[in-house]
């Protein structure tokens, strides 16, 4: 042991009773107030329970389709229910087990293992967990009352326009997933600036661990990818509600939006799901090798590389649609491209493997399953993205084959391997390595079972979502197999489920700790408060290069031994080199964000049943408890800088570009650019295969309309720009005027914009021209919506005393997102008003 | 070792300049293709079909000379983060310039809006 400790930050002894504080200040609620918990590993486990049940739920329903399919003519479910059937599988796997479960696995682990004592905005977790997971429940319960969607988990118009699929099944598609998509944006801003703010001290950009670059690239597309559906569903939510014709042939529409649409935020979504599980390999592999992962700074580089050529390969999911083979064949190359990046962290995991002394684990053999199925998943793919191939096996169960594999052998082996890996973390006993090895036994040849005959059964000639088949074809036996497999992956995640129920007992400070010898921060002793003192990062793997490494950070020998503030509390660092800067205070336990995710569930399923007005009441509800959380927020420079180990003196509070909020906001307009940019990417498109609708535009508003809102929106930016000032000088009732103003002017800027277009009667319905410029002002009466709120709240707090020069984070967020309404309300204005004049 | 924090924006945009240039690339010849290809009927579209070969082939010859100085510029390991923004920004430069090369010889073999 090393003697005097006087190199660490903090000295000894610690005062008395410093962790019995800290337990104090992070202990969880107790028995119903457990719903009000927002601390990462009760908010982390739940998340992550709660995706698992969501895939034994679909996994339940896939073995109902083997079992229909087990044999020809098979009478045991008709044609609909076989439809919901297939339709629900991939919808509750995509959306409400894959995503969400890797996003957990980042909320569980990402603390820890950054070094932090929780992510920086702990309620809007809670707040994610809980929209989705009643959400998920209720729209997973509309199967049994014949009220699920069937149009497939990409749901293609025509087939679920109004016309073709009347009723509420598709609408709770299109309206039900909405709170997962605002849950899993939500839980990618307390991702990205996580990763990014809230390290430990020396926790450089290339000191930081696999899993954590991996989820912040996760969240990153996320940021990109996820508008573009959400803008998708709400376009077809607006035809079939109100007959907008954005994908209806007849009226300028065209189906391939909504495929563009979709698969721009499709094809990324593969990788949304596989980049967090390669990350977790990336972390288990040396760990189990005993090793450091070969080639980390190239595996970071796959990861970011495979995060943005993910968004150029969208249309390879569209080869048969008629698009020119030129075009295609970009889409072809960039997916040859891809391969590129994956096929090094591959081999990174297995030059690791080879380099080290393996410990021949339960999580090991999972990884080395994963690769195996991964790379014949891959393997596949790259047929697949050969656009000659593609159209023989376009819709064939090839094409099952290839994706199943991908997915399983991209994310659930790893997720997989990660419980095994990870459940010491997080339980007093880890699960049994006995049973583990009969689990993956299973679940291993199940799935090779179930799904490489598949790819047979694809190429002779089976199409993809028939309900039944009929005999003598060469499909009997190759269906049979196949059905096989499936109950033997089910019996391997049954004996997975008794392995849990016998060995998971959740704990933090009595876990099992470190089985593995790991080398990262998150097996540090820890407790609900994260780690006990926080270390400074020297190297990849710390616990690997400091031997007293545990101990010191258990004795709080490292930085925030206790709690200063006498609160909840946590680092923050500069993002690139992780330099200590300020220390945030975090919340406590409450009510707010649990009420709000209930009734934010509730307002858009209500609304999908077209209860309008009680769903009004429950988004009224849901806002409020937004309100009433934001309130308790901003607490202003209340508490004198304090020490927080070797004379480092940190202040407690910041705003404008050093505060966490600001970082929020800033990825919060990145998600509206992201919005805005598909919204106009939807006028263009439509306008390139209808230009015979945008005649209509001869009898577009006269541009004194545009010229006329645009001034007011600039002057509505100058009030703001001057309430800024004013609140510098400590001219709070100015600030608040010219605030109050500003929200004036933006309704003039409004009122203006929709005169313009009633005024010449622009109908949503008549063409598709009609549905695009009434979607790009819809959006500018959104976000003037969203802005109006903020200013305000803004204004309220002002008029409570809680504004002034130094406490103004909300002003200085409300300022940032106004501004940037503005701006992408003009670039809206040019489009409806400037685009139809340029053209003529 | 210097104590001043590197911009987060700098670094950021550092790092993923390759990838950008690819993405500008990646929209542009695709775009340019799409727009072309849907305007063809139009009294003069037939020229925009004319020029997707060249504007492929310029476009991509400008990516690959935008993404050469990111590629060649070593790192500078007496930095507090070792040249990983360096070395980042070049492995990721590199990977662009592959894309890039596969995306923009297409039309060699490929006739456009066929």
């Amino acid at each position: 042991m090393r003697s005097p400790h006087t190199s660490l930050p903090s000295t000894e002894p610690r005062p008395p009773g410093e962790l019995d504080t800290l337990r104090r200040i992070w202990a969880s609620p107790r028995g119903l107030a457990f719903v009000t918990d927002i601390n990462n590993n009760v908010v982390g486990i739940a998340y992550v329970a709660a995706g698992l049940l969501f895939f034994v739920l679909a996994g339940v329903l896939a073995l109902v389709m083997r079992t229909q399919l087990a044999v020809p003519q098979n009478e045991l479910i008709g044609p609909s229910l076989y439809n919901q059937l297939f339709t629900m599988h991939g919808t509750v796997m995509m959306f409400l087990f894959a995503v969400p479960v890797v996003e957990a696995m980042g909320i569980l682990l990402l603390p820890n293992m950054l070094g932090a004592r929780d992510l920086p905005f702990p309620r809007l977790s809670a707040y994610a967990f809980w929209a989705y997971f009643i959400g998920g429940l209720v729209f997973f319960g509309s199967i049994f009352v014949d009220l699920a969607p069937r149009g497939g988990w990409f749901m293609y118009p025509p087939l679920t326009t109004e016309q073709y699929s009347p009723g509420f099944n598709e609408d709770f598609w299109l309206l039900g997933i909405g709170f997962i998509e605002i849950s899993a944006i939500a839980g990618a801003i307390e991702i990205i600036v996580g990763v990014l703010r809230t390290r430990a001290p020396g926790m450089t950009l290339d000191r930081i661990p696999v899993f954590a670059w991996a989820m912040l690239v996760f969240a990153v597309m996320i940021v990109f990818a996820f508008p573009a559906i959400i803008v998708a569903t709400v376009l077809l939510e607006l035809e079939r509600a109100f007959g907008w014709p954005f994908f209806s042939a007849d009226r300028g529409g065209d189906p391939l939006l909504w495929q563009h649409l979709f698969w721009f935020f499709g094809h990324p979504e593969v990788y949304i799901i596989f980049l967090p599980a390669a990350g977790m390999v990336s972390m288990i592999v040396p760990a189990m090798a005993q090793k450091p992962l070969v080639g980390h700074r190239l595996v970071v580089l796959a990861l970011i590389g495979t995060g943005f050529l993910s968004f150029g390969l969208w249309v390879h999911h569209m080869f048969t649609t008629g698009i020119p083979r030129l075009s295609l064949a970009f889409f072809s190359a960039a997916s040859m491209a891809v391969s590129i990046p994956s096929g090094i962290q591959v081999f990174s995991w297995i030059a690791t493997f080879a380099a080290g002394r393996v410990q021949w684990k339960t999580p090991t053999l999972f990884i080395i399953g994963a690769l195996a199925v991964f790379v014949i998943g891959g393997l596949t793919g790259v047929m697949v993205a050969v656009v000659p191939f593609d159209w023989q096996v376009h819709d064939t169960y090839f094409v099952v084959a290839h994706f199943h594999y991908v997915l399983i052998g991209g994310m659930v082996l790893p997720l997989l391997a990660a419980l095994y890996y990870w459940m010491p973390y997080v339980s007093r006993r880890p699960l049994s390595e006995r049973l583990g090895r009969w689990v993956f036994g299973l679940v291993f040849a199940g799935v090779n079972i179930a799904f490489f005959p598949m790819h047979i059964t694809g190429l002779a000639g089976m199409p993809r979502r028939v309900y039944t088949y009929p005999g003598g074809l060469g499909w009997d036996l190759l269906n049979l197999v196949s059905t096989a497999g499936a109950y033997l992956v089910a019996a391997g995640v049954l004996l997975l489920l008794v392995d849990i129920a016998r060995n998971f007992r959740f704990a933090t400070e009595e876990n099992a700790g470190n089985v593995w010898n790991s080398g990262t921060l998150e097996w540090l002793p820890n407790g609900n408060y994260s780690n006990r003192s926080i270390p400074v990062v020297k190297s990849r793997y710390p616990l690997w290069d400091d031997p007293t490494l545990a101990e010191d950070v258990e004795a709080g020998r490292y930085y925030l031994p206790g709690a200063p503030t006498g609160g909840r509390e946590t680092i923050v660092t500069s993002p690139v080199e992780a330099r200590p800067q300020w220390l945030l205070q975090m919340p406590f336990p409450g009510w707010a964000h649990f009420i709000a995710a209930v009734f934010t569930a509730a307002f858009f399923l209500l609304l999908t049943v077209k209860l309008v007005a009680p769903a009004l009441v429950c988004g009224a509800i849901a806002t409020a408890a937004v309100v009433a959380w934001l309130w308790s927020l901003d607490p202003g420079p209340s508490h004198p800088p304090v020490d927080v180990g070797g004379g480092l003196r940190l202040p407690v509070y910041m705003t404008g570009p050093s505060s966490q909020s600001w970082w929020a906001m800033i990825v919060l307009v990145l998600v509206s650019a992201s919005t805005f940019a598909s919204a106009a990417f939807s006028y263009l498109f439509l306008w390139t295969v209808s230009p015979e609708a945008w005649a209509e535009a001869r009898s577009m508003p006269p541009a004194a309309y545009a010229v006329i809102a645009a001034a007011a929106l600039l002057a509505s930016s100058a009030c703001v720009a001057y309430a800024a000032r004013a609140l510098h000088d400590n001219a709070r009732t100015a600030a608040c005027v010219m605030l109050a103003l500003a929200v004036t002017l933006m309704i003039a800027g409004f009122s203006a914009e929709l005169a313009g277009h009633l005024g010449v009667g622009v109908s949503a319905v008549r063409s598709a021209y009609g549905a695009a410029v009434w979607l790009v002002v819809s959006l500018f009466g959104f976000f003037a919506v969203i802005v109006i709120l903020m200013a305000s709240f803004t204004i309220a707090r002002g008029i409570a005393g809680k504004l002034d020069r130094e406490r103004r984070a909300t002003f200085d967020n409300t300022a940032l997102f106004w501004h940037y309404t503005v701006a992408q309300t003009l670039a809206g204005l040019l489009l409806v008003h400037g685009f139809p004049r340029l053209i003529a | 070792m210097s104590t001043r924090d590197t911009p987060f924006a700098a670094a950021a945009l550092r790092i993923s300049a390759g990838i950008m240039v690819w993405a500008l690339h990646f929209a542009a010849i695709y775009g340019y293709t799409g727009l072309a290809c849907a305007r063809r009927f139009l009294d003069d579209g037939q020229a925009w079909v004319a020029a997707i070969p060249w504007v492929i082939g310029i476009s991509s010859l400008i990516a690959a000379a935008a993404l050469m100085p990111f590629i060649a510029r070593l790192p500078r390991t007496h930095r507090a983060d070792g040249g990983f923004i360096e070395s980042s920004s070049a492995g990721l430069a590199a990977l662009a310039l592959v894309a890039v090369i596969f995306e923009g010889v297409t039309f060699l073999w490929l006739p456009p809006c066929e």
